[in-house]
């Protein structure tokens, strides 16, 4: 096999000195090394058309693209041994991305609706700054949570009355999601649940009777929120609170294309909401997270 | 009970280790990351397999050789893993931890 292999001795000869500049020398030997090494298999293996060995060489540059980008978020978070801080900077890092792409896109025209793009990029650089922070304060979390309340009230209330689109689609998930980090699910589906339903009423009593699926939400919010306390529910509402978010999304696209735009922005409240508060944010914010040791299963 | 890990906290076997143990503990021989890759249908991914790993060897769940040539090709050896003892206990100890369970639950 070595002789097959050796024909393939130069194809990664470039990633490899890169790594070796560049990675702590322990990385190199556990991650970059064997996957080279692999890649070096594949080539030799692989039949001689050109794409195919294009396509092993890429897919081997993701493999190690992702496994570099997973050790370094693990690493730090084994060090420091503060998962939650330590999600918050990871989390941080990639809704500040977003919102800075978002806003970019906005600039460039492609997404019309938000008066203000520089907002939403100034927001995404907080972020990533926050990210790449050495340490965050321990009051930062909390903070951020409480502040993500108000701003997802204020968002909520925003979004109804006048036309700032993408921003505050972008916001709130963000500030629910550090939210749900940083406090019980429960609370602040309980804290968000009769807002909604407030503010719901208050724009409908207004005149603006297209606000009732906005109470219903609130109210779904509040039962659910209550019902997640009790051990028997909290499963099922768990399982449901996936297909819930997805369908809400799929109802807010069918309404978007039917021009009902007041009642898909209900529905898209709900859609991101439901799936930042259940699904997204009580698993983990990253996929990263999921190669953690898992700390229910022991053997002592 | 079964031995401590070197650095006498509680152990702790996430899924995929679990998973990379069984796969190496059913091999006969030493086995290389793609080949695990390859072995679990998917459930392992190539591009966490390795991190995986040396978290699992700085546990002392497995080690590894790096591959030896007959010549001198000038290639990257790969880093044969095997199970360590430790590892195929904790593995064992799992298993029987959760068949007892499993049980206990239905029963």
């Amino acid at each position: 096999m070595s002789g097959d292999r050796r024909t393939q001795a130069s194809a990664c000869t470039r990633l490899l000195r890169w790594a070796e500049k560049y990675c702590p020398r322990d990385v190199v030997e556990t991650i970059v090394r064997p996957i080279i090494a692999d890649l070096q298999f594949e080539e030799a293996t692989v039949s001689q058309s050109r794409v195919a060995k294009h396509f092993v060489r890429l897919r081997a540059d993701l493999a190690l693209l992702r496994a570099l980008a997973l050790h370094a978020v693990t690493r730090e978070m084994a060090r420091k041994d503060h998962l939650q801080e330590n999600s918050i900077k990871v989390f941080a890092i990639v809704v500040g991305v977003l919102a800075v792409l978002v806003s970019a896109m906005d600039l460039m025209g492609f997404v019309l609706q938000d008066p203000q793009p520089s907002l939403l990029l100034a927001i995404g650089i907080a972020l990533i700054a926050l990210g790449v922070s050495r340490s965050v304060p321990r009051w930062l979390p909390r903070l951020v949570a409480f502040c993500g309340f108000i701003m997802t009230a204020g968002t909520l209330y925003l979004f109804r009355h006048s036309d700032q689109g993408t921003g505050s689609l972008i916001l709130m998930p963000v500030f629910g999601a550090y939210a749900e980090m940083s406090l019980p699910v429960s609370s602040v589906v309980i804290l968000t649940g009769p807002v909604i339903v407030v503010g719901g009423l208050i724009v409908q009593l207004r005149g603006r009777p297209d606000h009732g699926l906005l109470v219903a939400i609130g109210i779904l919010f509040t039962v659910l929120a209550i019902g997640r306390r009790t051990a028997r529910w909290r499963a099922p509402i768990m399982r449901a609170a996936r297909p819930l978010g997805l369908a809400s999304a799929g109802l807010a696209l069918v309404l978007l294309v039917s021009g009902s735009q007041d009642l898909a922005g209900d529905a898209l409240i709900a859609c991101v909401s439901l799936s930042c508060l259940f699904g997204f944010g009580s698993s983990s914010p990253t996929g990263a997270l999921s190669i953690l040791p898992q700390r229910d299963q022991r053997i002592d | 009970m079964m031995q401590m890990s070197p650095s006498a906290r509680p152990l702790i076997l996430s899924g995929k280790e679990r998973l990379v143990l069984e796969l190496l503990a059913a091999g006969r021989d030493q086995m290389y990351g793609l080949q695990l890759v390859e072995q679990s249908r998917g459930r392992l991914k190539r591009g966490t397999v390795y991190v995986t790993l040396g978290r699992m060897e700085k546990k002392g769940l497995v080690e590894a050789d790096a591959e030896k040539f007959e010549d001198d090709s000038g290639l990257v050896p790969r880093r044969m893993y095997r199970a360590t003892a430790y590892g195929l206990r904790a593995l064992k100890v799992w298993t029987a931890a959760a068949r007892a369970l499993a049980w206990e639950v239905s029963s």
